[in-house]
């Protein structure tokens, strides 16, 4: 998985969202604005851009639609979760470096 | 209030148009959902609220379709110019259409700029054994030359993928792209799908759809080796091979070896064989000696990122990868191996022209063999 990372912002915080279970596009988009406290909000058509690179690559999947619901629901695909774990497991690292070089101090800001 | 809601959806819609066809034809109706739905809380929440979801889909607008509005001044640009030499050329008597050799250039150079000679796009659904269909989309003349297969379900997701490799691949072969079971729009069907299960699948696809022996396979990253693997079990069916910075079956327990920090399954071994991973210290005894060329990315993230990794791992990682591209490479008599500048591991984006090259030269080296 290292091949793909580190991932950018946008596509890192779609799989965040969805990592809580399927989501509509909507509540993607509201939740990547919770998630990063506010600091990245994308509009609809940034959202679908990531949407579609990240199902074009299999990371996530399309719930089929029941119903005539038209609108769709995505998921974490089993490659999309390992790929999420390997962007964390590397924002980890990062982490403990900043702590250990006392960049960052233990439970507050630097 | 609905009128603002009426106006700024229509104004959204108009926005639309602006962006790329893929996206708009996928997921349009959604995206005016999405935004209508923005609308209506930014609209309870007041004013500037409704102008901030303005401004961030306006932001995407200029973001993200900048390249597509240079490519159009480009063409413009070119347009205009080759009409202005025309013109001037023709009434200063340097160029003239009566001579059938001047109008037969036009007509062979034409599709070459514009991709209009491109032949129709075919796709449909196929039934596969088990009662279940995949998505399957050719493109370009049928002749007697092997039909290249942009393969998917381990390595890329879905077919649309391919879509910019595929558009360049058409003009020289029969090409064909497909959907796995479980994306796109073959059949929804959950749960993890292993290897060989994608392997029998694409059997079964090509054999049910009529796809024209033999096959090119090109793999990307994963699908690298579930396209070597399919070549394993149908070894008549496969003349020969690009791997688009493909992964590589000893791959994950050669990294362990430097760090085990990236993949906790390293010994797992059942999702070694799911994934197509050969268990510890076993080796790849594979052989082919068909044309085959595997491309490899140049670009690499820093180690820096990567702060997990001692400078040194991280240089054995990248080097181990190196070492996967060359060895794959070696499998054939007639292998190459071409490194690819100013590309990443997303290749089929980066550079799909360098992509398209390879399949050409491998194609050509299939027909001189048949």
């Amino acid at each position: 998985m290292m091949e793909f990372l580190p991932l950018a912002p946008s596509q890192f915080f779609v799989l965040f969202a969805l990592a809580e279970g399927e989501k509509h596009g909507y509540r993607i988009m509201q939740d990547v604005r919770a998630l990063s406290s506010g600091a990245l909000r994308i509009g609809p058509a940034s959202l679908y851009t990531t949407i579609q690179k990240l199902s074009d690559e299999g990371f996530i999947e399309e719930v089929s639609r029941k119903g005539s619901n038209r609108r769709r629901t995505y998921r974490l695909s089993g490659s999309g979760k390992r790929l999420l774990d390997a962007e964390f497991s590397r924002q980890h690292e990062v982490l403990i470096l900043a702590k250990r070089k006392r960049i960052f101090k233990v439970g507050g800001r630097a | 209030m609905n009128f603002v809601l009426r106006v700024c959806g229509w104004l959204f819609d108009c926005l639309l148009l602006l962006h790329q066809e893929e996206l708009r034809t996928r997921y349009g109706d959604e995206m005016s959902i999405v935004f209508r739905e923005q609308l209506q809380e930014a609209l309870e929440a007041g004013p500037v609220a409704v102008i901030f979801a303005l401004s961030v889909a306006g932001r995407d607008v200029i973001e993200l379709a900048a390249n597509s509005w240079l490519d159009t001044a480009r063409l413009l640009a070119f347009s205009t110019c080759a009409a202005a030499l025309l013109f001037f050329g023709v009434t200063l008597g340097f160029a003239s259409f009566d001579t059938p050799l001047a109008a037969y250039a036009c007509t062979q150079a034409g599709p070459t700029f514009s991709g209009q000679g491109t032949p129709a796009v075919n796709s449909r659904l196929v039934p596969i054994s088990g009662g279940h269909n995949m998505f399957l989309e050719c493109q370009g003349a049928v002749d007697d030359g092997p039909t290249v297969i942009l393969a998917t379900g381990r390595g890329l997701g879905s077919y649309q993928a391919w879509a910019l490799v595929q558009t360049k691949v058409a003009a020289f072969a029969r090409v064909c792209s497909f959907d796995p079971l479980g994306a796109g729009r073959s059949d929804p069907v959950p749960g993890i799908h292993p290897v060989a299960a994608v392997v029998s699948n694409m059997h079964d696809l090509f054999f049910n759809a009529g796809i024209q022996k033999p096959l090119v396979l090109v793999g990307a990253s994963a699908g690298g080796i579930l396209i070597r693997q399919y070549e394993e079990r149908y070894p008549s069916e496969v003349a020969g091979f690009v791997f688009v910075d493909s992964a590589h079956e000893e791959q994950e327990w050669r990294d362990a070896a430097i760090s085990t920090s990236f993949d906790p399954n390293w010994d797992n071994l059942q999702f070694l064989k799911e994934n197509g991973f050969l268990p510890p210290r076993q080796h790849l005894h594979w052989r082919d000696n068909v044309p085959l060329i595997v491309l490899e990315r140049t670009d690499l993230p820093p180690c820096s990122a990567f702060p997990g990794l001692t400078q040194r791992q991280c240089d054995e990682i990248n080097q181990a990868w190196h070492g996967f591209q060359v060895d794959l490479s070696q499998r054939s008599c007639y292998g190459q191996l071409r490194p690819v500048p100013g590309s990443g591991h997303a290749m089929h984006q980066q550079r799909p022209d360098a992509i398209a090259q390879a399949v050409q030269d491998v194609v050509n080296g299939v027909r001189g063999c048949y």
